[in-house]
């Protein structure tokens, strides 16, 4: 929060909280769909560079169409025109040994429809991105939902000592490894006394990652330097697996010019609107693209070029504070939630019962020998459940050593 | 009053016209006549009393002081009682009144008196003395009157009293009386009371003084004096010439909170369109929310006031935006008449007496804003008692103290604060917790009266608020406002008033979330301001009012500040400005017969923005953008920025159609040289206020506005029909995303654009009887329209759009009933449209996220809105002279309970767009308060 975009949060929450409330409202409302939307970005890395181009919705539509069969292409000035090809449903690339950013200097997107209609993105000079100063996190509560939230909050510094960089967009990408509660070592395949077994997949721990999709902009504009101190980005919440064992976020800063920078923050403001009277007016954000043969047709979305700077960390469970744990509950439910089957005359056949019930088998119990088996439910033994897939991504490091 | 006084301690609460010269068969001409004899040489005029006391059966009344030095010769014999006084009185120089009830009461220095009616003393009054109209309160010992009282109180309401120099009864037609009204019990001024005749109907009302003048024709009149809360009272006069007569009004034995909008009895004659007067025990009827009477939310029941929501500050009458309201306390601006970002209003309700708010028919003693004046009094100290009075709230305590100083001296102290926070603990949400926000208000009068000629009042207003929201922002502001008003009569047609004040308003708010961000913000504004208005009557029919008003502000619009050492935050500032406003004017209220009455004013206002100062030059014929900023233009300290000047041209007439239907037109032009930015829905608190400068020009408003008023006044119902057709020029909008906090290029993000609004009101009151209340209905729409014909933000092509506060239908009743004498009951029931939200037209997916894209401004409605509140006030034993009085008033708000929309929003969560519906206020909240007097 910066001095310039100060919201009165206050009188909204006292007035709810004397006695409002929020309710879903129905609306039918006689939009104007299928207004084009870009979405592309060129850097200094070397190709592809992706190009999504879509359309607008109703707002009781669940799925965007895309655009497709559109000629795109990216244009550098006085300089090579590389047509991006189409890669998935109105996802364009261009090659990856193509065209290549360079700092400094100015490119624009060129869209052509199937319809004849042709767009064309303003000029834009690759901007470099500074270096990330440094990503750092603070154990914070934080209001969320009416509810507390505890977790690491994670920060950014960043400064551009040259002075050209005033503005930054920042994106991150979260990936954390959590456990299965009880994981099946092996699979019961039959017979009484635990030897007719078939090793698992096994399932324990698992890796999921989220891409940030807010947006998140910062500014040094109105700063005495050109530091940008203590940005939130990332927050790690006790209340989801993401603390679980250990967690990980690579923050990705881009830089902006003036007019990107409104335009992103437009988008932030104008889709923060918590239903105060006390928010500014919602405004019309448009990007950087126009329908060259009609110049006042709606288009959205923005063509950007900057480097991008990234800088990772890790956060450990144990970096929590003395008596904070990680969300308990999926634990707590499988523990209430387990099975036992006494080693009978008919523990076969109520182990497959109870697998045929959905359970899954977690592993035999017994002093001396096998007096019995315990099942779990799937999620408690399958972390893949969870949204996590089984193998690390390949920058995993498990320990700071 | 000195206890040697014999006639100290009560104040007998009538006028009573002495006569000069009795006439010596107008003195107990009942009574058997004994025969007086005396012979006095050079003796002192008490013992001679003294004598007369135990010889005759004889009481005199007289303060010892009057005739302390006062000696007679006085030689008589064979007379009969009234000619032996008569004698007397010529000896002695000083005036002998014989009370009908025995009582001799003497006068020094008074050169009148009045006629008792004919057959009153079976004497004809004698006729050929100079009459003077003289009044005064006859200040009577409690015990000497007690012995009037088996025969009753001198009914003063059937004598007839004369008025003004007989001698000059034939020369013009008419004459003007004039005088005061007070409260009999406190001695304060009854500002707003009616004094009329009703044959034919004429009327006028009290300023804020009490003062009243009314020019009549020069015959016998039965003059009427009412005022709500007051017993009506009324004085047969014959009207010899220019004179005086005050009056006390006694409050009515049990404080009613009766709805009555008074002010209103001659809305069928009254010259003004579009003029509402609320007495506070109206604003105090009205079930209020947690129990804090609001004098700015009752405006929104009159015809033609909305807001844009529950709990927002501001208010818009007849298309105007919020800063187009002139609010007036005790004739002072106010620039945030608000606490807690708009809940309550910044008045507390135990220290005014009255508000009066002029939507057209403004005439050209106010000036400054284009839409209206809220004019809200504060009441006067008690003059004859210290008096402490307070109430307690779920949310506020007040405490008022009162009382003279002297027999000329009053003061009020009015303090209220709040104790919310407890409100902040009750929260479930853990981020309010740790917030805190706290208001109050203090008020000082003092009035001083050396003479009756003079009047001194001085007023001293201070409002704070402080809300610190979940620890890393503090907010505060202040408002601050010191007066002093002189009212000198120079003579029953001319009177002057002359008042300075300064009003100062302030708001700071503290940011430390982290040393490295923590900053300070500052904005403040003074604004000092010296009037000087006259009235004169010119003849019978002519009323005139001229003067000159003149505003200095000092603005000091924005300045951040690092507020810790290690903060990286910059020091900005903007300029400081400061501009001298002035206006004079000259008013004319005409009466061409009894039927059509006329009102012409002129007022001429000018303003100039004063350097020192920089203006950003742009390029020529390009729109105003950062981008074709070309140069900058300074000037020196005190050089002329930008100056503006402009006629306000003010008219209005009323045609009766009979003595009960009048018509009214009027037409109002109005200009305000400084406006408040904000582009939130609702003001803030931090929302600034500039001056005009060179690319911000002047507002201008023009309203044209004319009704149909009946009374029926059998039943007390009057009934007025109004329409309105307003036209704003440059009223201050914004370009989408525009940025009003600390811009020094203001004008690339705020355009002069044009409003436009016009609608119908209709408003049914009834005044009398234990059902009293009001209907009041309107219909009106207010367009914005950006009048830029370049660039690429143009707002809705320039077409007019709906304002944020364009409800077209709004009905609002409020209602009263006395069921008995200590208990009522009151309602207040408002529909109005939901109003225009600017909303998603379509959805879109960016980056993984979906957004919303808004098109046009305010093309859609939230639902409409539906409330009803219901309130009963309870009165404590209601006997005069208990020494304290208590009284309950339970309101409930939202009685219905109904979720009535205040916002819909959209917000995108988990990727998905959804839609909101956001109430406050959305079940029935009740309240207690007691209010207590001693």
């Amino acid at each position: 929060m910066t001095w310039d975009n100060i919201k009165f949060i206050m009188p909204i929450f006292l007035l709810s909280a004397l006695a409002g409330c929020i309710e879903p409202f129905d609306t039918e409302e006689a939009g104007i769909n299928g207004l084009l939307v870009v979405d592309g970005h060129i850097s200094d890395q070397p190709g592809p560079y992706r190009v999504s181009l879509s359309r607008s919705a109703s707002l009781t539509d669940t799925t965007f169409e895309k655009v497709r069969s559109a000629q795109v292409f990216i244009e550098e000035e006085n300089g090579i025109r590389e047509q991006l090809t189409e890669g998935g449903a109105g996802a364009y690339f261009s090659s990856a040994a193509g065209i290549r950013g360079q700092v400094g200097k100015e490119y624009r997107l060129t869209i052509e429809l199937p319809s004849g209609a042709s767009y064309a993105s303003d000029w834009v000079t690759l901007k470099l991105s500074p270096p990330i100063d440094s990503v750092f996190y603070i154990f914070e509560e934080r209001a969320i939902s009416g509810d507390f939230e505890t977790g690491f909050q994670v920060y950014v510094n960043s400064e551009d000592p040259t002075g050209n960089v005033r503005h930054y967009r920042y994106e991150w990408v979260e990936t954390w490894k959590y456990f299965a509660p009880f994981p099946a070592f092996f699979n019961y395949i039959g017979g009484e006394d635990g030897t007719e077994t078939e090793p698992s997949g096994g399932s324990r721990f698992c890796w999921r990652s989220d891409t940030s999709n807010l947006v998140n902009v910062a500014s040094s504009l109105n700063n005495n330097t050109t530091r940008v101190s203590q940005h939130p980005t990332a927050f790690a919440s006790t209340m989801s697996n993401q603390l679980a064992l250990r967690y990980s976020v690579l923050v990705r800063q881009f830089a902006l010019d003036q007019q990107e920078f409104e335009f992103w923050q437009g988008l932030e403001e104008t889709n923060s609107d918590n239903g105060s009277i006390f928010d500014k007016q919602p405004q019309v954000v448009e990007g950087n693209v126009i329908n060259v043969g009609n110049p006042s047709e709606p288009v959205l979305g923005y063509f950007g070029a900057s480097t991008v700077s990234e800088k990772r960390i890790y956060i450990d469970r144990q970096d929590l504070p003395d008596g904070v744990s990680p969300d308990r509950s999926l634990l707590v439910d499988c523990i209430s939630e387990l099975d036992s089957v006494p080693r009978d005359e008919n523990f076969q056949a109520n182990v497959f019962l109870q697998i045929n019930l959905g359970k899954v088998f977690f592993d035999f119990y017994g002093d001396f020998g096998i007096a019995g088996a315990v099942l779990t439910t799937p999620e408690c033994s399958d972390c893949t459940l969870q949204g996590g897939v089984i193998t690390p991504p390949d920058f995993w490091i498990e320990t700071d050593d | 009053m000195r206890d040697s006084d014999r006639y100290r301690g009560f104040f007998l609460n009538v006028i009573l016209f002495a006569l000069l010269g009795l006439s010596p068969r107008s003195l107990m001409a009942q009574d058997t006549q004994p025969s007086f004899a005396c012979n006095y040489n050079n003796a002192a005029l008490a013992t001679v009393l003294a004598d007369l006391e135990s010889n005759y059966k004889l009481t005199f009344m007289y303060r010892p002081k009057d005739i302390d030095s006062v000696f007679v010769t006085y030689q008589a014999q064979g007379l009969d009682r009234n000619e032996f006084l008569d004698g007397l009185s010529k000896a002695s120089g000083i005036t002998f009144f014989a009370h009908h009830s025995g009582h001799v009461i003497l006068f020094r220095n008074f050169k009148i008196v009045s006629r008792f009616p004919d057959n009153y003393f079976d004497a004809a009054p004698s006729g050929d003395t100079s009459f003077v109209a003289i009044q005064e309160t006859i200040p009577f010992e409690t015990e000497d009157f007690r012995n009037l009282g088996a025969q009753g109180v001198p009914d003063v309401e059937q004598q007839l009293i004369e008025v003004g120099d007989i001698t000059k009864r034939f020369q013009g037609e008419n004459a003007t009386i004039s005088g005061y009204i007070t409260d009999a019990a406190t001695g304060t001024p009854v500002a707003g009371a009616s004094v009329f005749i009703k044959k034919p109907v004429k009327g006028v009302f009290t300023d804020q003084f009490g003062y009243y003048s009314i020019i009549l024709p020069k015959t016998e009149h039965e003059i009427f004096f009412s005022s709500v809360g007051m017993m009506e009272s009324k004085r047969r006069v014959v009207l010899y010439g220019d004179g005086k007569v005050d009056i006390e009004l006694q409050a009515e034995v049990v404080r009613m909170k009766e709805v009555v909008v008074f002010g209103e009895r001659n809305s069928v004659d009254n010259l003004k369109t579009g003029t509402v007067k609320l007495d506070i025990s109206t604003i105090k009827a009205i079930p209020a929310i947690l129990g804090e009477p609001d004098v700015i939310k009752i405006t929104l029941s009159l015809p033609g006031v909305q807001s844009v929501g529950e709990g927002a500050s501001g208010f818009n009458v007849r298309g105007g935006s919020t800063d187009q309201n002139l609010i007036l306390l005790n004739d002072a601006v106010i620039y945030n008449p608000n606490h807690l970002f708009g809940f309550f209003s910044a008045f507390n309700p135990d220290v005014i007496s009255s508000a009066e708010l002029y939507k057209s028919g403004i005439q050209a003693n106010y000036g400054g804003r284009i839409s209206s004046v809220l004019d809200v009094g504060l009441r006067d100290g008690n003059r004859k008692k210290f008096q402490v009075s307070g109430g307690i709230s779920p949310v506020t305590g007040k405490l008022t103290f009162e009382g003279p100083l002297n027999d000329k001296t009053s003061y009020l102290v009015g303090l209220r604060s709040t104790y919310s926070d407890w409100l902040f603990n009750l929260l479930q949400d853990p981020s309010l917790q740790n917030s805190s926000a706290s208001f109050g208000d203090a008020v000082v009068k003092v009035n001083f009266e050396p003479d009756p000629e003079n009047k001194l009042t001085f007023a001293a207003y201070h409002s704070r608020d402080n809300a610190r929201l979940n620890t890393d922002s503090t907010n505060r502001y202040f408002n601050n406002m010191v007066s002093l008003q002189w009212r000198h009569q120079y003579s029953s047609r001319l009177f002057g008033l002359i008042s300075g004040s300064f009003t100062g308003y302030n708001y700071n708010i503290d940011f430390d979330p982290i040393p490295e961000n923590a900053f300070d913000l500052d904005y403040s504004i003074g604004n000092t301001a010296f009037k000087a208005d006259f009235g004169y009557n010119l003849g019978a029919r002519h009323n005139l009012k001229f003067g000159l008003n003149s505003v200095y502000y000092q603005l000091s619009p924005g300045e951040i500040n690092p507020k810790s050492p290690s903060s990286i935050v910059n020091a900005a500032k903007l300029d400081r400005e400061q501009g001298v406003e002035t206006a004079i004017y000259l008013g004319d209220e005409f009466e061409y017969s009894s039927r059509l009455s006329l009102y012409a004013g002129l007022r001429v206002s000018g303003f100039a923005l004063l350097g020192r100062g920089d203006v950003l030059n742009y390029e020529e014929g390009l729109p105003r953008e950062l981008e074709t900023i070309t140069d900058t233009t300074s000037f020196g300290s005190g050089s002329v920025i930008k100056s503006y000047w402009g006629p306000e041209y003010r008219f209005s007439m009323r045609y009766k159609i009979t003595n009960s239907l009048s018509f009214k037109l009027s037409l109002d032009r109005t200009r305000q040289y400084i406006h408040q930015l904000t582009n939130t829905t609702a003001i803030l608190p931090t929302d600034t206020w500039r001056l005009s400068n060179t690319y911000i020009k002047p507002q201008i408003g023009t309203q044209y506005s004319g009704g149909l008023y009946k009374l029926f006044d059998d039943q007390g119902i009057e009934v007025s029909v109004e329409g309105y057709f307003k036209n704003i020029d440059n009223v201050l909008e914004y370009k989408d995303g525009a940025n009003l906090v600390l811009n020094a290029a203001l004008e690339t993000d705020a355009i002069n654009a044009q409003g436009r609004s016009y609608g119908a009101e209709l408003l049914v009151k009834k005044n009398k009887g234990v059902f009293t209340g009001w209907l009041s209905y309107t219909y009106s729409r207010s367009f914005v329209r950006d009048t830029r014909t370049t660039g690429r933000d143009i707002i809705n092509n320039s077409d007019f759009f709906p304002a944020n506060f364009d409800k077209p239908h709004n009905l609002s009743v409020i209602t009263n009933y006395k069921i008995n004498r200590r208990i009522s009951l009151s309602s207040n029931f408002t529909y109005s449209t939901g109003r225009p939200v600017t909303f998603p037209v379509t959805k879109y997916e960016l980056n993984g996220n979906v957004y919303a894209y808004f098109s046009d401004r305010n093309q859609f409605r939230i639902p409409d809105n539906i409330r009803l509140d219901f309130g009963i006030n309870l009165e404590g034993n209601h006997r005069v002279d208990k020494l304290a009085h208590g009284s309950w008033s339970l309101s409930v708000y939202n009685l219905l309970g109904r979720k009535n929309a205040f916002s819909v929003f959209s917000s995108t969560t988990d990727g998905e767009l959804k839609v909101f519906k956001l109430s406050i206020f959305g079940n029935p909240i009740p309240t207690i308060t007691y209010n207590f007097q001693f």
